[in-house]
């Protein structure tokens, strides 16, 4: 079991045709990731690996039945490609897209309050069910199938979570990033609510970071509402005030959204957070009775 | 995109926002000619750099006559202006805007900015104005308005907020305008953020933005060609020049230990394991989260101009990019190095045993780790034995 992606997915590619788009489709086609259609405006007919390329979403769906799109399209097209997205009703729409323009996100969030649409990211690495499915731009082999959750605000840091639990046998249910702009479709308790109701998930690795008050909330969420344990790290303990590090969501405003205050506050709410990544693993191993 | 005060006044006359009369000065031969055109008792000088705390530094100063004025002006042109938000080597003050003085009967603090929460444009206002708003004394007193965006800043929107305020109603007019010009000046420059403390009710009546603090979304500067003309890049390092010309992400620290790594949240996550180590990051420096030959070694170069740099670590998760083009850009960068930095390497990813081969052939000089935490332990230990050496 995993949440929202597993092999019987139906992935369509909107922004295929390029160079980025074409190099990602390769590799999630090798994951083994159901990939039945592309989107590029203009080049309706042509084929792409094996893959046949709509013009426009819409067509795209109503030929092939496709049930996510991965947009791996330039910043300044990505806020179409959203709305295009949404508006074909397509239910997971996974925006990999970094840079696009904060404003563009506030009308697509409005926007998709009215619509029964799922967005992950913008400026995500998409998320992977391991052996089923891949929708994103991860390295497929660092992951193994198991049974922990991992939600993340970040792209390599989460590489490198996965590496950490696949090193101490401890496989992964689905594997979601969640994106680190400081507007973004699916926040951490989307996520955790669809691993508190996923059977196969037994134990939840929550990577954060500074910015924003996500995490707190998660950390409350989860005290509420979670049967499972959960394990924490938050990057940016050394970031100072006032600048974006990296991640545009990634600033800390006025004293808050501190390393301190989320490593605080999700320990108060009996989140176990660690200092180290390479922890993490073996933390897992313990708590899964490996 | 961060633009000075006299720009963003500029910006908000624009929108008929009313600013104090004023002269920017950028060279000494100006200084007198400009202040004798004041006309008010008093003068205001204002420090023209890219951070905020100038007052508590000295950068913004009262002049009650021509001889202070001239004083206060001599002082701030040229120099170095070091505030709690510049860092210890401070921002270069190139220009000096001096205003009217102002009579002030009410002070307020107005500003727009974008909601994480709640995903919209929240107005901020405030009877505190002038202060240091964000000290936790004042954040009880700030109303919060949340706009929607497709409702936008309606009359009685503004009229809530005057309520709010317990303005009297001959008042409610000034501040309708004042409200619906800002959050089109907010929406039509893809602004993230406009600050005007304090905004004041003059003796005379007159409603005055006596300071003014624009940042626009970078993101968006494809369309809005007139923004990129007000970018200052001497308020910038040289490294986070040379980073931006590169395309890369980075911010000047204040330690030793220069740190490269592909995405932002790992490079976070590696400053704080050299900390750990009891080490101090130099920099956080993103070569992206796909990592390439070139991205690389620009990125080393920049950690090799920055002389405060005493070791490098570089942490590089392959994933998806290959060890030994990281390796490549290495290796393209050190060639033209003379200078002898230690230098720990953690790469992870396809290629790893060849792209290690390749930089022990290079260099012998290189120390290589499996993880994150063993190498920022043990650049913080290179570095102290050359010290002890």
């Amino acid at each position: 079991m995993s949440i929202w992606i597993d092999k019987n997915s139906r992935i369509l590619v909107q922004g295929m045709t390029g160079k980025y788009g074409q190099y990602h489709t390769r590799m999630m086609l090798e994951y083994g990731s159901n990939i039945v259609a592309g989107v590029t405006p203009g080049k309706g007919g042509e084929e792409v690996l094996g893959v046949p390329v709509f013009d426009r979403v819409e067509e795209a769906v109503a030929q092939t039945g496709a049930n996510v799109s991965i947009i791996l399209v330039p910043a300044r097209y990505a806020e179409s490609a959203i709305f295009e997205a949404a508006l074909a009703e397509v239910p997971l729409v996974v925006c990999i897209t970094e840079h696009i323009p904060i404003q563009d996100m506030l009308r697509i969030m409005a926007y998709l309050k009215e619509r029964p649409v799922r967005l992950l990211g913008p400026n995500c690495p998409g998320l992977i069910t391991p052996g089923e499915c891949k929708v994103g731009i991860m390295p497929g082999p660092v992951h193994i199938p198991g049974s922990v959750g991992v939600v993340s605000r970040s792209g390599t840091l989460t590489y490198e979570v996965a590496k950490s639990l696949t090193n101490a046998n401890c496989g992964q249910s689905t594997v979601v990033g969640i994106g680190g702009d400081p507007i973004h479709g699916t926040n951490f308790i989307d996520v955790l609510s669809a691993f508190e109701e996923d059977p196969e998930t037994e134990l939840i690795v929550m990577l954060g970071e500074i910015g924003g008050d996500n995490e707190e909330k998660a950390g409350e969420w989860l005290k509420a509402n979670s049967s499972k344990p959960a394990i924490a790290f938050i990057a940016g303990q050394t970031a100072p005030t006032g600048k974006r590090m990296g991640h545009a969501g990634a600033v800390i405003r006025g004293g808050k959204g501190t390393a301190a205050s989320k490593i605080e506050s999700l320990r108060d709410n009996g989140v176990q957070v660690v200092r180290k990544i390479a922890d993490i693993g073996p933390l897992a191993a313990k708590l899964l009775g490996k | 995109m961060l633009i000075h005060e006299y720009q963003a006044k500029q910006k908000l006359q624009e929108y008929n926002i009313a600013v104090p009369k004023s002269y920017l000065i950028t060279r000494d031969e100006e200084i007198i000619h400009v202040l004798r055109k004041i006309e008010t008792p008093t003068a205001v000088i204002k420090a023209q750099v890219h951070a905020g705390g100038r007052g508590k530094a000295g950068g913004v100063v009262v002049a009650e006559s021509l001889l202070d004025g001239i004083t206060a002006v001599r002082r701030l042109l040229g120099s170095k202006l070091v505030t709690n938000q510049t860092g210890a080597d401070g921002k270069p003050v190139n220009a000096v805007l001096v205003e009217e003085g102002v009579n002030i009967d009410q002070e307020f603090y107005l500003a727009f900015t974008i909601n994480r929460s709640s995903q919209c444009i929240s107005l901020l206002v405030s009877t505190a104005g002038g202060m240091n708003i964000e000290s936790k004394e004042h954040a009880s007193s700030i109303h919060q308005y949340d706009v929607d965006p497709q409702i936008g800043m309606r009359d009685f929107v503004a009229i809530r907020v005057c309520q709010d305020l317990m303005l009297p109603r001959k008042d409610w007019p000034a501040w309708i305008s004042t409200l619906q010009n800002l959050y089109r000046c907010f929406t039509e420059n893809d602004a993230l953020l406009i600050e005007i403390n304090p905004f004041i009710r003059s003796k005379e009546g007159k409603w005055i933005a006596l300071d003014a603090k624009i940042d626009f979304d970078d993101n968006a500067l494809f369309r809005h060609e007139d923004l990129i003309m007000l970018a200052d890049d001497r308020q910038q390092t040289e490294s986070e020049l040379l980073a931006a010309h590169y395309d890369l992400s980075y911010i000047s620290l204040d330690g030793t230990i220069g740190c490269l790594v592909n995405g932002a949240g790992l490079a976070m996550a590696t400053m704080d394991a050299i900390k750990e180590s009891g080490g101090e990051p130099a920099n956080f420096l993103d070569v992206g989260g796909s990592a390439t030959t070139i991205s690389v070694a620009n990125g080393l170069d920049i950690l090799y101009h920055d002389h405060r740099v005493e070791g490098v670590f570089i942490n590089v998760f392959g994933g998806i990019v290959r060890c030994d083009i990281v390796a490549e850009g290495i290796i393209r960068a050190l060639q033209k190095q003379s200078k002898d930095l230690p230098i720990v390497v953690r790469l992870e990813g396809n290629m790893k045993e060849e792209a290690i081969a390749a930089l022990k052939a290079f260099s012998s000089n290189i120390d290589f780790v499996d993880s994150l935490d063993s190498g920022a332990a043990l650049i913080v230990q290179r570095i102290n034995e050359r010290k002890k050496a």
